[in-house]
């Protein structure tokens, strides 16, 4: 029991030891550096995607905006043709 | 700078700039070199993408691609132009803020191993179980506490998704909440911030106009009564009571005397300085006027603050509803569900969001609104009180008449009489020098220095002789000028709606001009509207003789009005209105307005107004539309009622989930998700337009800040850009 006890103590100290040298030294760093370099710019082509997409939604919604307009433009303008035509044959019933 | 067209359409083009992306400056220079075009409408710029959308007005494609063509980016000159505050980098830094979040919510949900992300959590709970216990403490019962309470439940029920839900809401919404604020008072700064462009620099014996940028440290400038002091210096001549509200807030006006210090954006009450400039930059002040915004406290609203008070009462029964829970049903989980609910959350974060976006929105109308209690206090008005010259007549009157003495030359008195007038912010003033201007009359400054009397006119010498212009109970009464019959005749014949200057030299009238002050076309209809909206009471003001008042207030529709009235008295006819319990909006725009402006319950100045009405001014509108006055009572009453659905809602929905909590319908982690998720959406709405239609632009000067937005991934409106 002590022997399991001592060695697990050491063991666990000689662990922690290692851990910090192996999690926290130098070349642990530069693979956090790594790691977060690619978040970041992973990010950021998150980011730019959403623009370009708003961007584009941008340019659709004005596309519909100007459909609807014509679609108007062209009931007005049937509309007065009709009272027009309707006008002319009161017209030419006098 | 090269570049492709991605999409063209009816006064719209979208192009793609020939760059990966733009930094934070080169997308700044785009924007505002393009919104000061009067062509364009609205700017969009993509700075990740490269990518600009411009809206424009008729048919200035061509014009514009040729502008894109030939700017450069890196242009120091276009630089040196850029605002001290770039909204669009405020709107960069929150966008991105949230953009962290959500991402890192991602990145914890779906690759995190579980035992990495429970310390995760616990991490990011601490600083509020932290901020609880210390609210606890100090006997602050915040809406702190019951977040803090909220996560502490959900950690001790080892219920670390619902912590963990709870927090990012709560961080999402104190975002957008921080941004909104950030975004309001840098738009108030901005507006409230120099609109100086030209100066009177002493030289010699007389003072030129210049504009400010030739100004240098150390150079002497003449700055006369109602005028704002544009830079920073020490008084070396006269004497001049200031109000220096804009930087420190107290309203009564500050004796300066030679070797007192003076600051940038104070204001000349009474007298006048020769100042020696020191220190010409113009961004120590913006910092001031962001300083002085946020220590003011009508940034909030009364039924806010009246809100936020009832409801951080109950927030003791809300333990005491917990705990009773518990007690009652022995179940740690309905127990939790109750401390999930937090009916003070959407009141303090929803309503300010309410305001300061209102605060926005009137900007965007052209209208810039000093404070969320003047919003409230206008849709409680009843009474309207208009000054008339600039007010409800054009700012700039026109000359008609000149009828001369003594067989004087006609141009030479109107020569001498801007020479005299130009001194002065008076719209009168504003009309003679026009004339002078247009008859190409250029005038030396051989007067000695003017002094303006207000209300009555100036006083100056020429040549030894002793020369006053200004009303008829000024030159004929108190100076008591010689004039003959038959020039009183011809006087007496000049149509009655012309605004009358009387000039008088050496004690003997010398000549009257006669000026139309043609009322604004929009006139009459502005005051039915106000009517229609809830204004019983409109009452018209002016130091302008009975006749001319008489037939403005006709053409108007005005029934009561006032006229030959002095600034006092305008004062004391709006002081008796409030006495007698009515809310009392004064309109007005010049020196004279000042008093009546202060003793209002809200004042409304005219952007091309005298710089101390604007100053003193709770609200500042442009003249050139008197539209924007019923835009502001329509949104006013519109506002009220979105913070009294607000409040009502969010005590409501919440009461809901309380007593589903605790009947057991819903568990802990849908609880505050529903809680959370409402008080965000509750606090997208209300940024969301009052008015439904889009702002008229009456002038493309200094567009509002979201032109710059790549709009946020969250759905905000097109019609808010």
């Amino acid at each position: 029991m002590k022997k399991a006890v001592i060695f697990s103590l050491l063991g666990g100290y000689i662990l922690g030891k290692a851990g910090v040298e192996i999690f926290g030294g130098k070349t642990a760093r530069k693979v956090y550096t790594g790691i977060t370099t690619g978040a970041f710019l992973a990010k950021d082509s998150v980011m730019d995607r959403v623009e370009k997409i708003q961007a584009g939604a941008s340019d659709i919604a004005a596309d519909a905006r100007a459909n609807v307009e014509k679609y108007y433009a062209e009931k007005e303008k049937e509309y007065t043709e009709g009272t027009d035509k309707a006008a002319a044959a009161q017209k030419e019933e006098d | 700078m090269r570049y492709r067209i991605v999409h063209r359409s009816r006064q719209r083009v979208h192009l793609d700039l020939a760059k990966r992306r733009l930094t934070g400056q080169e997308a700044d220079v785009l924007y505002y070199t393009l919104i000061e075009r009067e062509d364009v409408e609205t700017v969009q710029v993509f700075a990740r993408a490269a990518e600009v959308i411009i809206r424009y007005r008729g048919e200035a494609e061509a014009d514009l691609l040729d502008c894109i063509g030939e700017m450069d980016l890196l242009d120091q000159a276009l630089i040196d132009n850029l605002p001290a505050v770039s909204a669009r980098a405020t709107n960069e830094f929150y966008k991105d803020k949230i953009a962290d979040k959500i991402l890192l919510r991602l990145v914890k949900q779906l690759l995190v191993p579980t035992p990495v992300r429970v310390v995760w959590t616990i991490a990011d709970g601490l600083p509020y179980i932290i901020k609880g216990i210390k609210d606890i403490f100090h006997r602050n019962f915040s809406a702190e506490i019951v977040h803090a309470s909220a996560i502490l439940a959900s950690l001790l029920t080892q219920d670390f998704s619902t912590a963990s839900s709870i927090i990012f809401l709560t961080d999402v919404g104190e975002i957008l909440e921080e941004w909104t604020y950030k975004k309001s008072v840098d738009d108030l700064a901005q507006s409230l911030a120099l609109n100086v462009s030209k100066v009177w620099k002493v030289e010699g014996d007389s003072s030129v106009l210049v504009s400010i940028g030739q100004i240098k440290d150390g150079d002497r400038i003449q700055v006369s009564i109602g005028n704002m002091i544009p830079l920073d210096g020490i008084v070396t001549e006269g004497e001049a009571l200031v109000n220096q509200a804009a930087l420190t807030g107290e309203p009564i006006p500050v004796e300066k005397r030679p070797d007192s210090d003076v600051f940038a954006g104070t204001v000349v009450e009474e007298g006048e300085l020769i100042i020696q400039v020191k220190g010409v930059s113009g961004d120590t002040r913006y910092d001031r006027i962001v300083h002085m915004i946020e220590e003011s406290e009508s940034m909030s609203s009364v039924t806010q603050s009246r809100a936020e008070k009832v409801v951080s009462r109950l927030i003791p029964y809300t333990f005491g509803t917990a705990i009773l829970t518990g007690l009652l049903t022995r179940n740690i989980t309905k127990a939790a569900s109750v401390l999930m609910v937090d009916f003070s959350c959407a009141i303090e974060v929803a309503m300010p969001i309410a305001v300061l976006s209102a605060m926005r929105e009137a900007g965007r109308h052209q209208i810039t609104v000093k404070g969320g209690k003047f919003l409230e206090l206008i849709s409680e008005a009843d009474t309207v009180v208009f000054d008339k010259t600039g007010t409800l007549t054009y700012a700039t009157p026109v000359v008609e008449q000149v009828v001369t003495m003594e067989g004087r030359d006609e141009n030479e008195m109107l020569a001498l009489a801007a020479c005299l007038e130009e001194h002065f912010p008076h719209s009168l003033a504003n009309a003679v020098v026009k004339a002078a201007k247009d008859r190409n009359l250029n005038h030396k400054e051989i007067h000695t220095k003017p002094t303006y009397i207000v209300a009555h006119g100036i006083v100056s010498t020429l040549h030894g002789e002793r020369v006053v212009i200004g009303s008829y109970h000024f030159v004929l009464e108190d100076e008591a000028a010689a004039i003959s019959d038959e020039d009183r005749e011809r006087v007496r014949r000049m149509p009655a709606q012309y605004s009358r200057l009387y000039m008088a030299i050496g004690g003997r009238m010398a000549a009257v001009i006669g000026i139309a002050d043609p009322i604004k076309e929009e006139t009459p209809e502005i005051i039915r509207k106000l009517k229609e909206n809830g204004i019983e009471h409109i009452v018209m003001m002016t130091g302008d003789s009975e006749r001319t008042a008489e037939a403005i207030a006709g053409e108007a529709g005005i029934t009561e009005f006032y006229a030959e009235v002095l600034p006092e008295d305008k004062a004391n006819y709006v002081q008796q209105e409030r006495e007698k319990g009515r809310k009392v909006i004064m309109i007005g725009d010049g020196i004279n307005d000042s008093p009546a402006l202060s003793a209002a319950d809200v004042g409304i100045a005219m952007k091309e107004g005298a710089d101390i009405a604007r100053e003193i001014a709770d609200i500042t509108l442009s003249g050139k539309d008197l539209q924007g006055l019923i835009e502001l009572k329509q949104m006013s009453r519109l506002l009220m009622a979105r913070m009294n659905s607000t409040a009502r809602f969010g005590i409501a929905f919440n009461a809901a989930i309380l007593v589903a909590g605790i009947a057991g319908l819903v568990v802990p982690g849908t609880a505050a998700f529903l809680h959370n998720a409402s008080t965000i959406g509750l606090c997208l709405r209300n940024m969301t337009e009052l008015l439904e239609e889009p702002g008229h632009r009456s002038e493309s000067d200094s567009a509002p800040a979201d032109g710059a937005t790549a709009a946020v991934a969250l759905p905000v409106p097109a019609s808010a850009t």
